[in-house]
């Protein structure tokens, strides 16, 4: 298992554009990709589980990627994250 | 039958109602759970093919906003968790599949309602109870298209949502009846911004004009007809001769630049109150935006001003769908005939001349600043400008500057992005800015003139009581001659000066305005070809002398007869 913490970076947070994105990204590997904000955790292959982590600019996630795939799953979100969900 | 016109034009063509299926949800067990679930896996494909139709669509359209929405409702029908809820209900529970659906799409509705502190989350719950409608519309068998007829049609319904305005391609769709509709819903401006004829308010409308039978639709008399006479049919021929003829003229003047025989060079921009109308208004060969009106975004909210990030989205993407044009945002301009409740402005006896635009914003400074930031930060992503309305005084024209200032200086503590020469500049409308323009113009970048409310202080003379309506003529030589006098002004400390009021598109205006050296028009978005073949075909030399000639004039109906005669007058 790989985990990353990230922080989010953009203005307005994890808005529907952003969690778009971020399921479509993560649903193209195979391992699988959850956040864990205080004791929860969410489902990032998921819609509904990206939105309702509720992550405004500054929040810090703790993603854990867990599969084959795990390494380049979590380079790839991390590109994500860093590059703010290619918005500001 | 009568209604209210809220997108110019006539129409005739077949009367199509457009209804809302009416959808119950009744608790009920299944009778097989396999086949139960088939029942809804069934629909919830038909209802992926038909949102991935209309995401190609907007993809076409390039229009990301909606296209946001419907892929984000796409996520959903893709979403483990949500349909896994909804086969649970169904396999597990034993239950219908309406039941199923609507329970899972409350749960969530409920709690992304609750995100206070998060407006777009919060916003979401409303397209998730549009995906609810659309799955149980599959569920009854809805057909999964909006079955256009063959023929040329007039859309009758209730109210109809934006993405069903979208389904109808435009090229049959001639015209718009509403039972309901407002003046700003966007169903509307986008009927306005497509050119299309709309009535609002016509009440009765579906059980009247039913049964595939041609209505007569004209909104210049605001009427819609089952059985229209011959004059009507007459006037409506008429138009439409006109309307292809000035079509195939037009297509030259939707694109390129805005230069006078004699190569004198204006823009045309054009007014808009969202950023839905960039797209159309690209369409239709606008070089910017002259003056986005922010009320809207006011009025949309029930209790509360726009947050900041609400304000900011809808900036940002008009900027980024313009591409460097330019895009004059007005700040808040409530009050007079606009009203927005929760802003807790009193009734007045004279609105007009009461508590209202910069003179509210100056007294509420979280307001004004939360706008304030929103737009510095929508700089970051194009060529925004600021624009304050009202402004009848040097104090106020100050206070306000200097709030943007600490607004900058916030941004910039904060290390936030935005542009440091973002221009700065006023509306002139009220008499004692028209008559001090050379002072205001050592402190502002442009000046804007608004000649609906110049007309109507300056002639004191309420623009809303048609008593008084003579008055209010955009042809009164003493309006022009001070319209002269502040472009005269502007020029002369070098700043530039739009008209982004009513008479800028007054066909029979522009060769003055082209005379003065005007250096923008900002129109309506139907307005912009028309405006700019005025321009086109005019010359410079010609116009100045022309001008010349009617600020010599003392009548109104003098200067209207010199201006009309020889040009055709147009029907608006």
């Amino acid at each position: 298992m790989v985990t990353k913490e990230l922080a989010v970076q953009n203005e307005l947070g994890i808005h529907a554009r952003v969690a778009s994105r971020i399921v479509r990204e993560a649903r193209r590997f195979q391992c699988s990709v959850t956040a864990r904000k205080g004791k929860e955790v969410f489902d990032f292959k998921n819609v509904t589980g990206v939105i309702t982590v509720n992550a405004k600019k500054g929040t810090v996630l703790t993603l854990e990627f867990d599969g084959v795939d795990e390494q380049e799953a979590s380079e790839a979100m991390v590109a994500l994250f860093t590059n703010k969900f290619g918005e500001r | 039958m009568k209604g209210k016109a809220a997108s110019n034009g006539m129409a005739y063509a077949i009367a199509y109602p457009i209804r809302e299926p009416e959808i119950q949800i009744e608790q009920r067990k299944n009778e097989c759970p396999q086949k139960e679930l088939q029942r809804f896996q069934d629909a919830k494909a038909q209802c992926i093919r038909r949102l991935e139709e209309l995401i190609a669509q907007t993809e076409k359209r390039n229009d990301r906003e909606i296209g946001g929405i419907l892929d984000f409702q796409l996520l959903m029908l893709e979403d483990t968790d949500y349909i896994g809820k909804i086969e649970t209900l169904i396999t597990d529970g034993g239950w219908n599949s309406e039941y199923a659906v609507n329970e899972a799409s409350q749960s969530y509705q409920q709690y992304l309602c609750k995100l206070t502190d998060n407006p777009y989350l919060r916003e979401r719950a409303g397209d998730v109870s549009d995906l609810n409608r659309h799955l149980l519309g599959c569920l009854a068998g809805v057909k999964d298209k909006l079955q256009e007829p063959d023929e040329p049609y007039i859309a009758v319904a209730v109210d109809l949502s934006p993405s069903q305005v979208m389904e109808m391609k435009g090229q049959k769709l001639q015209g718009i009846v509403l039972e309901q509709g407002a003046m700003t819903a966007h169903t509307v401006i986008i009927a306005r911004s497509r050119g299309i004829p709309c009535l609002i308010g016509v009440e009765g409308a579906l059980k009247q004009l039913v049964g595939y039978k041609p209505i007569l639709l004209d909104t210049f008399s605001e009427t819609v007809t089952g059985d229209p006479d011959e004059a009507a049919l007459a006037r409506y021929r008429h138009y439409r001769a006109q309307k292809v003829t000035e079509d195939a003229e037009l297509k030259t003047y939707r694109s390129g630049k805005t230069q006078t025989l004699d190569g004198f060079q204006m823009k045309i921009y054009a007014n808009i109150t969202s950023a839905q109308e960039t797209e159309v208004l690209l369409q239709q060969g606008g070089e910017g935006v002259g003056l986005f009106r922010t009320e809207l975004l006011y009025m949309k909210e029930s209790n509360a001003p726009p947050e900041e990030e609400v304000q900011l989205d809808v900036y940002r993407r008009t900027a980024e769908a313009l591409r460097g044009r330019p895009l004059i945002i007005r700040t808040l301009d409530v009050g007079g005939d606009k009203k927005i409740p929760y802003l807790g402005i009193e009734q007045e006896e004279n609105p007009f001349l009461g508590y209202r635009a910069i003179r509210y914003c100056l007294e509420h400074k979280e307001l004004f600043r939360t706008q304030l930031r929103a737009i510095l930060q929508a700089s970051a992503y194009g060529t925004c400008q600021v624009m304050f309305p009202m402004i009848a005084t040097l104090d106020e024209l100050q206070s306000a500057k200097r709030i943007l200032k600490e607004t900058k200086e916030d941004l910039r503590a904060r290390k936030i992005l935005f542009d440091e020469n973002i221009r700065v500049g006023m509306m002139v409308e009220t008499p004692a800015a028209a008559l001090e323009a050379a002072r205001f113009a050592q402190y502002v970048d442009f000046f804007s003139i608004g000649t609906n409310d110049l007309t109507q202080y300056l002639f004191a003379a309420d623009r809303t009581n048609d008593k008084v309506n003579q008055l209010n003529s955009y042809f009164q030589p003493t309006l022009l001659r001070c319209v002269n006098r502040i472009v005269r002004s502007a020029h002369a400390a070098g700043i530039e000066v739009d008209i982004c009021g009513q008479a800028g598109e007054v066909l029979e205006l522009v060769p003055l305005w082209t005379g003065m050296g005007v250096d923008a028009l900002s129109v309506s978005i139907p307005m912009i070809a028309k405006v700019r073949r005025a321009v086109c075909q005019s010359n410079r030399e010609e116009c100045t002398k022309l001008l010349e000639d009617v600020l010599q004039m003392e009548s109104e109906q003098d200067v209207r007869k010199r201006l009309i005669s020889g040009s055709c007058k147009e029907r608006r």
